[in-house]
């Protein structure tokens, strides 16, 4: 169970593999609306991308965590059709009074290299 | 250079809410099940916060398109929940004179902010 004992800053806790399908992207674009970049998937994919890896790795998780935050910075959008590879990772974690925080790290690439890396903000309920 | 991004708009329906959590695979019942969403400190459903942060996302497509999305960076943090049938809209406006870095919003039809955060572009 990913409890805030069970972090370990630095640590890997593995990856997570997405295909972005052409009906994963049109579910998705029904949802949010088109991609201005032709091939590229919506920016608004990256956070799918980060939360699909997310409950894939960081599981089983204690209930009533809450997301925090969010950030992202991009490098690349992916492309429609692509198989992109998310590593998840504990970067740090702090007790702040009787708050659990954690921050956890996100490096996604395809088979052209980096896409983007995020970081999230959790805390966690137990 | 644009002052202020092109508005995203979203209506957190109880449908579009159910959609967005088969689409992430989150499963938390406080975003689908209603009892149990009465009985938690919420007092009913929620929506997901990546949902109104990927409204974000697209309002700052809609506005700057692709080139400019490769190369920034985007910080956000969740200030308050979304409740079932509000509107999300989201934006942005400058907040640099150069044009490298906008503050942006998600926001509640009574213009509370549900997020709050920065996008910054690369500076040449």
């Amino acid at each position: 169970m990913f409890v805030f004992d069970a972090y370990e800053a630095g640590r890997s806790y593995g990856e997570h593999s997405l295909v972005l399908s052409p009906d994963l992207c049109a579910a998705w674009e029904a949802e949010f609306g088109t991609a201005q970049g032709g091939t590229r998937v919506p920016a608004s994919m990256l956070s799918l991308v980060v939360m699909r890896a997310y409950f894939a790795v960081i599981t089983p998780r204690p209930p009533g965590n809450v997301h925090a935050g969010q950030s992202f910075s991009v490098q690349r959008l992916p492309r429609r059709g692509t198989t992109v590879v998310t590593e998840v990772c504990c970067l740090r974690k702090e007790m702040r009074k009787t708050r659990r925080i954690v921050w956890l790290g996100f490096k996604a690439r395809d088979e052209d290299g980096a896409l983007f890396t995020a970081e999230m903000t959790s805390l966690v309920a137990a | 250079m644009m002052r202020d991004f092109a508005v995203a708009k979203k209506k957190a329906d109880f449908e579009s809410i159910e959609r967005y959590d088969r689409l992430t695979g989150d499963g938390n019942p406080i975003h689908t099940d209603r009892a149990f969403a009465a009985a938690t400190e919420m007092g009913g459903i929620i929506a997901h916060g990546t949902m109104s942060l990927s409204l974000i996302w697209h309002a700052i497509e809609l506005t700057h398109g692709v080139q400019d999305i490769e190369g920034s960076t985007l910080t956000v943090r969740f200030v308050r929940p979304v409740r079932e049938d509000e509107v999300i809209i989201a934006g942005g406006a400058l907040a640099a004179a150069d044009g490298s870095a906008y503050r942006v919003y998600a926001r509640n039809e009574r213009s509370d902010n549900v997020i709050e955060g920065t996008w910054t572009l690369p500076t040449d």
